[in-house]
């Protein structure tokens, strides 16, 4: 078991097969070695989010492991399972929050997670309404906006 | 202007050195490329030299394709013009043998498609990738109201952008325009990257047989990833494979596994007029030292022997004995990835030993190629 702190000082114990889905507390536990009673301290990520992430990796603890590289990986990986989705299903703020903490930790399958739930927020809008979700502030003139666009007309062939 | 017409004489040098290499005249490729080196010995990398100055060649023809927006027909003249003459400076400078047919001339079109085009040539290099736009107000570091979005730093940022693409390929026009920090991450060489490779794993285009881009391709792509991942070419057949003095080979292929690989290398040599070639490169040299009739011979008997040998794994190598007594091949793949199943063969990594000549270096070609390094190792018995 291992046990680990949050930035408000929330300490959690997890199961170590838990621990290894972040390849930063892994490394650190490699590098410390079997010290059980220190926790490790996770400055970075505060306790709620910490909860939603181990509850992430507690839902994929029993996933068959990723190849090591990404050009090795057969299938594309595109779609987002039910579950995950479900998961994924907070509000913006706890959204980028679990992007930034699985970030930090190392964790890919999480951040590519996050990445694609964003990705399918972004999905399908305009841009005003990219703007609006993301509170995104306009810094093109009207004339450059329309460049911008003429410039990037070729991909709707693709 | 005295410093300049040194570098020039050290380019040319460098090139002609080149050139004797790919013609098999080693001795007489090993004095220039000495001399140019001698040359301009305070900058001892004489190919970084070549490839900032192609580079900046190519922003000035950039430069002025932006200055003048003509219409379409011109642009794309330019463009071709521009693309075609940066292709031949670094196939000189490239020294690598390849095999197949190579289309000299055969321009950059992008099925007239001139805004694609277009906007491949405002791609920005590789350098630019990190450098954000200060003067954009949604940089990040930049956001003075805090939103949940500009938490994230910029390489996230870009992540999330590159996923955009790939779930959804028709909003680029709606991602670019959105702000200048977003339409920064569109222009960048290193997104057009990430999408190649997204979609030649997803496509399981890896580890087909016998596949391969010849060099002028692999070349002509090299400048533009957004050219590459428009125009997805189906890797061909043709080789691409280097030859050194003492025998070793140098082989590209998509495979990831040793035995895939070997099968790879068998579909070259099939090819009849390849190992002709090989021969013929070896063989120009006339009046060969005892040791280069040697290593010579044992180039020719590799080739030949690759076809027959019999491999098996030992030390976690793949050793073939060959026709040529107490000699071994060895099969390694030497790509500085890691290898996924360790029983495979050992990964080492390509240097000053293993290349014969200076200012050799592994293709950058880094989506879809994995290197062999074919050595011969001696047994004494």
């Amino acid at each position: 078991m291992v046990k680990i702190t949050s930035s408000d000082n929330q300490e959690f114990t997890i199961a170590k097969e838990i621990a290894n889905q972040s390849v930063l507390i892994k490394n650190m536990l490699e590098d410390v070695g079997e010290a059980d009673d220190q926790p490790i301290p996770l400055p970075n990520v505060s306790g709620a989010i910490l909860q939603k992430v181990i509850e992430y990796a507690t839902m994929h603890k029993d996933d068959p492991p990723a190849a090591p590289e990404e050009e090795t990986r057969p299938k594309s990986s595109e779609d987002i399972e039910e579950r995950d989705k479900e998961f994924m299903n907070v509000d913006q703020g706890t959204l980028f929050e679990i992007i930034l903490a699985a970030n930090y930790l190392d964790m890919k399958n999480l951040l590519d997670l996050g990445c694609k739930t964003v990705a399918n927020m972004i999905k399908g809008k305009s841009v005003e309404e990219i703007r609006k979700t993301f509170n995104i502030v306009n810094d093109f003139t009207p004339e450059e906006e329309e460049q911008i666009r003429k410039e990037n007309e070729w991909c709707e062939d693709r | 202007m005295i410093i300049e017409d040194k570098v020039e004489r050290a380019i040319s040098l460098y090139r002609e050195a080149s050139v004797c290499e790919r013609e098999g005249r080693l001795g007489d490729a090993l004095a220039k490329f000495r001399q140019a080196t001698r040359i301009v010995h305070k900058e001892p990398d004489i190919d970084r030299i070549i490839r900032n100055r192609t580079h900046y060649e190519q922003r000035q023809q950039r430069h002025h394709r932006l200055v003048e927006t003509e219409g379409e027909k011109i642009v794309e003249k330019k463009n071709k013009s521009a693309v075609s003459s940066d292709g031949e400076e670094d196939l000189q400078a490239q020294n690598y043998y390849t095999f197949g047919t190579v289309e000299q001339d055969t321009p950059l079109l992008l099925n007239g498609n001139s805004l694609a085009n277009g906007m491949a040539a405002l791609l920005l290099p590789d350098e630019e990738y990190n450098r954000v736009p200060t003067d954009s107000r949604f940089n990040p570091k930049n956001q003075a109201i805090p939103t949940p979005i500009s938490k994230l730093p910029s390489e996230i940022i870009t992540h999330l952008i590159r996923w955009s693409l790939v779930l959804d390929f028709s909003s680029l026009p709606e991602i670019a325009s959105t702000c200048k920090y977003f339409h920064h991450q569109t222009l960048t060489q290193a997104l057009w990257r990430w999408l190649c490779r997204k979609h030649y794993t997803a496509n399981n285009i890896l580890n087909t047989s016998v596949v391969m881009l010849n060099a002028q391709l692999a070349q002509k792509y090299r400048k533009c990833w957004l050219t590459l991942w428009i125009e997805k070419p189906r890797p061909s057949l043709e080789g691409y494979l280097r030859l050194f003095a003492d025998g070793s080979m140098l082989l590209w292929t998509t495979s990831v596994e040793p035995s895939k690989a070997l099968k790879d290398l068998n579909g070259i040599m099939e090819i009849p007029n390849h190992t002709y070639s090989l021969e013929l490169a070896l063989g120009r040299k006339k009046n060969l030292s005892k040791k280069e009739a040697r290593e010579k011979a044992a180039s020719v008997a590799a080739l030949k022997g690759l076809l027959f040998g019999s491999w098996r794994l030992e030390d976690d190598v793949l050793v073939m004995n060959s026709t040529v007594d107490g000699v071994y091949w060895i099969l390694t793949p030497i790509s500085p990835v890691q290898a996924q199943n360790p029983k495979d063969a050992e990964w080492c990594e390509v240097n000053d030993e293993n290349m014969i000549l200076p200012g050799n270096k592994v293709p950058e070609w880094d989506i879809i190629a994995t290197g062999w390094l074919i050595k011969a190792k001696i047994f004494t018995k």
